[in-house]
């Protein structure tokens, strides 16, 4: 896959993504679901029952089931776990769990990720009946615009905000974010990058996993860039030591 | 067939899918998206504390995720 990158780019968008070729057929996870369950109602029905200040007495008993019930009931744990991860939502359309958890881990590494999430959820606030949610959009438009301005990748930024405000009901606060920071609708924004590809617009699944993909690979690139800048670092401390103890050995009579 | 723990409630019955800590992830045997995340008295392992707030609930999804991926690295 060609993943040059080029600053130049609308919105430092990758090569890759700006084409309309046969990349689609070579997508190893197209558009089928993940195999884990997950959906707004399981997961607000989840946070509300967590949430319920409610001390419950129970009563405990052991008790033969079915094993496909276990697992059942595993799966949707594991999709609540995915859908919740760190911007990560609905961005699990791997193969495997190892590789699910691998991107997941990848993504909620990725420094500016990790920002804009943080700018979301600084401003976002559960209503007191723990039923609705409620955004401070012009807070974080202010957060996004001082991220964005101290250089951060403007297409992490908004998939991250896309991913993060991806429910029906946080489209206009993500509409007013994105065209606050970015002069332009969110979907019309999307479109424009590959018409073809984006017609769904921001929460295009495509569109999804590609920023997926390209922020898995610059988190790798960041890791790798400093494992080799520490360890230029070590050799360079090193080389400083040796040279040290040769001059004091000189020093001392050495040759 | 496989034993597991049940926690009875509001007349269901909760599976303890796994435990972390003081945390009991538990899912409705009848209805696998009623699911929840509660603490366990320390003195009373039969009363279930709520998660004081959203970063708690947070958290707690955290932990059963770092859970999986030592699990699936191991």
């Amino acid at each position: 896959m060609d993943m040059e990158y080029d600053n130049d780019d609308r919105l430092g968008i990758p090569n890759f993504m700006q084409k309309t070729s046969t990349y689609r057929n070579f997508s190893v996870y197209g558009k089928r679901q993940s195999s884990a369950i997950s959906d707004d109602k399981s997961i607000n029905m989840a946070r509300r029952n967590s949430l319920d200040s409610r001390r419950i007495q129970a009563t405990r008993c052991k008790k033969a089931v079915d094993n496909s019930l276990s697992g059942v009931l595993k799966k949707h744990w594991r999709g609540l776990v995915v859908t919740m991860g760190i911007g990560a939502v609905t961005l699990s359309g791997v193969q495997t769990l190892s590789n699910m958890y691998y991107n997941v881990d990848m993504v909620s590494k990725n420094p500016v990720v990790a920002a804009t999430s943080a700018v979301v959820d600084q401003h976002k606030s559960i209503t007191s009946d723990f039923r609705n949610w409620q955004l401070d959009a012009a807070a974080v438009a202010d957060d996004i615009n001082t991220i964005l301005k101290n250089g951060a990748d403007s297409l992490i930024v908004l998939g991250t905000l896309g991913n993060s405000l991806n429910e029906p009901y946080t489209q206009d606060e993500l509409s007013t974010i994105v065209k606050s920071s970015f002069g332009e609708d969110p979907d019309i924004l999307v479109r424009s990058l590959n018409p073809e590809r984006y017609d769904q617009g921001i929460q295009d699944p495509d569109f999804k996993e590609d920023v997926r993909n390209y922020i898995v690979k610059q988190t790798e690139a960041d890791i790798a860039r400093a494992s080799i800048d520490a360890n230029s670092e070590l050799k360079a401390m090193f080389s400083e030591t040796s040279t040290n103890v040769n001059s004091d050995m000189k020093g001392m009579g050495g040759k | 067939m496989k034993e597991v723990e049940i926690y009875s409630f509001d007349n269901k019955d909760y599976v303890l899918v796994t435990k972390i800590g003081s945390y009991l992830y538990l899912s409705n045997e009848k209805d696998a998206r009623d699911m929840m995340i509660r603490k366990e008295d320390i003195n009373n392992p039969d009363l279930l504390l709520p998660l004081e707030d959203e970063e708690e609930f947070e958290n707690a999804l955290l932990l059963l995720t770092k859970m999986k991926l030592e699990t699936e690295e191991s």
